[in-house]
C-alpha cells in the first residue's frame, strides 16, 4: 500500500522538525495559559446588547403581572415569559427556562414564587430566584439590581409592609411609629441614588444555590436566591473557553503549514518524482488529507489534556461527544488549511495568507476574546466563522454539560465546511500539482 | 527500445516541443544537448510518463505511452532535473523512503540502498540530512534514488548542474559504469563537452526542434572540412590587406591583436601565413587551432551560441 508509506513520511518528516513541533504543541500551551491568566477572572458582558430576560410566574397575581410588566417596560430589559409550543404561545414554566440557560440561547431568568401578592400583603420577604450561567456574572447582578431598585421604587409600601411588621414583632404594634425617620432614610436611598451598591457588589459563591443577603439592614424585604445553572463543578469555568479557543486558533496555523508541506513537495519536485514512480495524483492527495487530519486529531487530544490537566477542563463529561466534535474539528480545520495552501504558490505566501485569514477569523469568532464581551454586530458576523462553531460546539459540552444531540448543529456546519473545502482545494491541487 | 514519433507538446502559447522524433537503441547512451528552453525536460517527462504529448506517439519497449502500466513506470528510472529528496531527512532514510515507494521488499532494498551509497561514494554520510550536503553529493544521492529499483532505461535531466568539478567527474565514472552493464540511458545537457566526452549519439534541440544527430563524427561532417585557427600577435593587422593575399580562408578579427582564419586544409598552408607575417615583423604571440566541435555546429545550424 503506497498511501500509509506516504503518512508514514509525513510524520518522520514532522518528527524531523523542531520547530514544526514547538509550533503545534509547545506554542499553544503557552499562549493558552497566558491568555488564560488575562482574562481567566472575568466573563461577563459588556453590557452593550439589551438583556433578554425569561421571566416564570409561579404567583400569577396582579402584583407578579404587575412587576413583569414594570420590568418589561425598563429600555435596558427585555421580557420572555411565553414560548411558541407547537405553534401556540405557551406560558413559560421553570424547566423550559432552565433548558433554555443551559442551551445558552438566555443568560438570565426570573422566578416569581408562588405567594408573592400575598406575603406582599402581609409583609413578609418576597420570594424570587434569578436563575444564570455562572459564566454571566454581570448579567445576573444587573437583573438582580434592576429587581431589587423597581420593587422598592415602585412599591414603596414593600418597605413600609415590611418595616411595620418589623417594628410589630419587635417593639409592640403602638410604638411603630419611632421608626419613621429611619424609615424615610431608607427609602431615599433607594430613591435618589443611581445605582445600587447592593447589586454591584454581588459575587456568586462556590455553591449553587444561595442566600442574597444584602438586604438585610432593616430585614430583608426581598428575597432573591440565585440559581446557578451550569459550570458549577468546574474549578475555573472560563479556561474551558481559552482552552478551545486556543486549540482551534493553533490547530489552523499547524494543519496550513502541513498543507503548505504539499507546496514544498511540488517545488522541490520530490511530487514529480513520486508521479514518475508508481503513485498517482489521488494517492498523493489522498495521503496528504489523512496525514493533515490524523496530525490535527492529535493536536487537539494533546491540547485539551492539557486544559484537563492544568485547568482542570472536565474532558470526561460526555467522551462521544467531545471525541465526535474533537474529530469534526480537525477536519474542518485541515479542509480550511489546505484550502489556503491550494491558493498559494509558495510557503512564503502561505504564512502570510495564513496569518491574515487565521488570526482573524480566530478574533471574530472568539477564539482570543470571547464573544460574550463583544458587540451584537460582531457576534453575527462569527457565525461565519470555523472557530465560531468549532468553540460553540465545546463551550456547549464544557459548559453547558450539552450531549451529543444537542451539538448536531455545529457537528453538521463544520461537516460543510470540511465537504466544500476538501473539494475546492483538491481540484485545485489536482490541477496545481502537474504545472511547471 | 525507445522511439518519439513526431511529438508536439504546448504549454499555453509556448511550443516546448515540435514535431519532435528521435530513437534510441538498447544500450545506448543517447545525449540531448541544446540550450536552457530548448525543451529537454519537456522530453524527459514526455518518456517519463509525467506528461503527456499533444500530439505523436512515444514507444517505450514497443508499448505505447497510451498504454503505459506500472510495469513500464517501473521499467524506468528518472533523475529529475531538481533534487527531488526530503532535505530534513537522511540519505539514508531518503533511499528507504523512495525504494519503498517502488515496492523494493526490505530486506532487497536494505542491500541495494548500501550498493547505491557505495556507488555514488557517500555511504560514510548516510546518516546525514540532505540540507548537511554539498551541491554535488545531493547531486549523487539524488540520482541514487532513481537506480533503487534496478531499471533498465535511465533517464538523467542535467545531473550535473551546480556541481563542483569533482563531483562531476565522479558522476561521470557512474555513467560510464552505468552504460558498460547495458543500461539504455538518455542523458541531457547543455554543456557541449559533456556530450562530446559521454555520449555515444546526440541529438541537438532547439526551440522544441531537433537540429541535427548522429554520432560525433557524424555530427561534425556536418560542418564540413573547414578548420580554425586563432592567432594572438604583437600588434595589431589590418584584416583587409591580407585577406587579399590569401583569398582562400576566411580571416576575421577576434579582438585587438587576435584573428581567427578558416578553411580547408589549413594546416597545410599554415607555412604560408607564418611566412607573411614574418615578413611583416609581426610576432606570433600565441596559436590555437580548433578542432571541430558541436558548438560550432549548433552555431552554423542556428545562428546562436549554445551558451549565452
Ligand atoms: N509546465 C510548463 N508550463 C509552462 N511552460 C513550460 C512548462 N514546462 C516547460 N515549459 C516551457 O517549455 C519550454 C521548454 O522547457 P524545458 O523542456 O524545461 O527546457 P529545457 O529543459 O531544455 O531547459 C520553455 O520555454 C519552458 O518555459
Ligand atoms: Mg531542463
Amino acid at each position: 500500500m503506497t498511501i500509509p508509506k506516504l503518512i508514514k513520511k509525513d510524520f518522520l518528516l514532522f518528527s524531523k522538525s523542531i520547530s514544526g513541533i514547538i509550533m503545534t504543541f509547545a506554542v499553544p500551551m503557552i499562549i493558552t495559559l497566558i491568555f488564560g491568566a488575562i482574562f481567566g477572572g472575568f466573563g461577563g458582558d459588556n453590557g452593550i446588547s439589551e438583556l433578554r430576560l425569561l421571566v416564570v410566574d409561579d404567583d400569577k397575581t396582579d402584583f407578579s403581572k404587575q412587576l413583569v410588566t414594570l420590568l418589561d417596560s425598563l429600555d435596558a430589559i427585555k421580557i420572555y415569559s411565553t414560548y411558541k409550543n407547537d405553534e401556540t404561545n405557551t406560558v413559560l414554566n421553570m424547566e423550559v427556562m432552565d433548558s433554555n440557560i443551559k442551551k445558552g440561547s438566555f443568560k438570565v431568568g426570573i422566578r416569581i414564587l408562588s405567594g408573592f401578592e400575598n406575603n406582599y400583603n402581609n409583609g413578609e420577604k418576597l420570594k424570587l430566584e434569578i436563575h444564570y450561567d455562572p459564566k454571566f456574572i454581570i448579567e445576573y447582578n444587573i437583573v438582580n439590581g434592576i429587581i431589587q431598585k423597581t420593587i422598592m421604587k415602585d412599591f414603596p409600601q414593600v418597605m413600609m409592609n415590611s418595616m411595620f411588621k418589623n417594628a410589630r414583632e419587635y417593639l409592640g404594634s403602638d410604638q411603630g411609629t419611632f421608626f419613621e425617620n429611619d424609615m424615610n432614610k431608607t427609602i431615599e436611598k433607594f430613591f435618589g441614588t443611581e445605582d445600587s451598591e447592593g447589586a454591584e457588589s454581588q459575587t456568586p459563591s462556590d455553591s449553587a444555590i444561595k442566600q442574597d443577603d444584602n438586604f438585610n439592614m432593616m430585614g430583608d424585604p426581598i428575597d432573591i436566591k440565585s440559581v446557578e445553572l451550569l459550570g458549577v463543578e468546574e474549578e475555573n469555568p472560563y479556561f474551558a473557553q481559552y482552552v478551545a479557543g486556543m486549540a482551534v486558533m493553533f490547530l489552523l496555523f499547524s494543519v496550513t503549514n502541513a498543507g503548505a508541506s504539499l507546496l514544498d513537495e511540488k517545488n522541490n519536485g520530490t511530487i514529480k518524482r513520486l508521479l514518475v514512480a508508481p503513485v498517482t495524483r489521488n494517492q498523493i492527495l489522498t495521503a496528504k488529507m489523512f496525514y493533515i487530519m490524523i496530525m490535527a486529531i492529535f493536536q487537539l487530544l494533546v491540547l485539551f489534556t492539557f486544559g484537563w490537566l492544568v485547568f482542570k477542563l472536565n474532558i470526561f463529561k460526555d467522551i462521544p461527544a467531545l471525541l465526535s466534535m474533537i474529530i469534526v474539528t480537525a477536519f474542518a480545520c485541515s479542509a480550511l488549511g489546505i484550502f489556503i495552501a491550494s491558493i498559494c504558490k509558495n510557503q512564503h505566501q502561505v504564512s502570510s495568507i495564513s496569518t491574515l485569514i487565521i488570526l482573524g477569523m480566530s478574533a471574530l469568532g472568539g477564539s482570543m476574546v470571547p464573544l460574550m464581551i463583544m458587540p451584537a454586530y460582531i457576534k453575527k458576523i462569527a457565525r461565519f466563522t470555523l472557530n465560531y462553531w468549532a468553540m460553540k460546539g465545546f463551550t456547549d459540552i464544557f459548559w453547558r454539560n450539552l450531549h451529543l444531540k444537542d451539538i448536531v448543529p455545529s457537528l453538521i456546519v463544520l461537516s460543510l465546511i470540511t465537504i466544500v473545502f476538501t473539494t475546492i482545494a483538491l481540484s485545485i491541487f489536482n490541477k496545481k500539482l502537474m504545472e511547471k | 527500445m525507445i522511439e518519439l514519433r513526431k511529438i508536439t507538446k504546448n504549454f499555453g502559447n509556448i511550443q516546448a516541443l515540435d514535431n519532435f522524433s528521435f530513437d534510441v537503441k538498447k544500450g545506448e547512451l543517447f545525449g540531448l544537448l541544446g540550450p536552457n528552453g530548448a525543451g529537454k525536460s519537456t522530453t524527459i517527462n514526455l518518456l517519463s510518463t509525467f506528461i503527456a504529448p499533444d500530439k505523436g506517439e512515444i514507444f517505450l519497449n514497443g508499448i505505447s505511452h497510451k498504454k503505459a502500466t506500472l510495469k513500464m513506470k517501473m521499467s524506468i528510472g528518472v533523475i529529475p532535473q531538481e533534487i527531488a529528496l526530503y532535505d530534513d531527512l537522511s540519505a539514508l532514510e531518503n533511499l528507504q523512503f523512495w525504494g519503498d515507494i517502488y515496492q523494493i521488499p526490505t530486506k532487497e532494498l536494505k542491500n541495494r540502498i548500501t550498493e547505491m551509497l557505495k556507488m555514488v561514494g557517500l555511504f560514510g554520510r548516510r546518516k546525514d540530512k540532505i540540507k548537511t550536503f554539498s551541491g554535488g553529493m545531493k547531486r549523487r544521492i539524488n540520482i541514487a534514488a532513481g537506480l533503487l529499483h534496478n531499471p533498465n532505461i535511465i533517464l538523467m535531466d542535467e545531473p550535473t548542474v551546480g556541481v563542483d568539478p569533482q563531483s562531476r567527474n565522479f558522476i561521470f565514472e557512474m555513467i560510464k559504469g552505468l552504460h558498460q552493464i547495458g543500461k539504455t540511458i538518455i542523458y541531457t545537457t547543455h554543456y557541449m563537452e559533456e556530450a562530446e566526452r559521454l555520449c555515444q549519439r546526440i541529438a541537438i534541440i532547439d526551440q522544441g526542434k531537433l537540429i541535427a544527430i548522429g554520432t560525433k563524427e557524424e555530427l561534425y561532417k556536418l560542418l564540413g572540412d573547414s578548420e580554425t585557427i586563432i592567432l594572438e600577435l604583437s600588434k595589431n593587422l589590418d584584416i583587409e590587406q591580407i585577406s587579399h593575399f590569401f583569398g582562400n580562408f576566411i580571416i576575421s578579427d577576434l579582438s585587438e591583436n587576435k584573428i581567427k582564419i578558416e578553411g580547408i586544409n589549413l594546416k597545410n598552408n599554415l607555412s604560408e601565413i607564418t611566412t607573411y607575417l614574418k615578413r611583416s615583423f609581426i610576432n606570433i604571440e600565441k596559436m590555437d587551432y580548433i578542432k571541430p566541435n558541436l558548438e560550432k555546429l549548433f552555431l552554423k545550424l542556428t545562428g546562436k551560441e549554445l551558451r549565452e
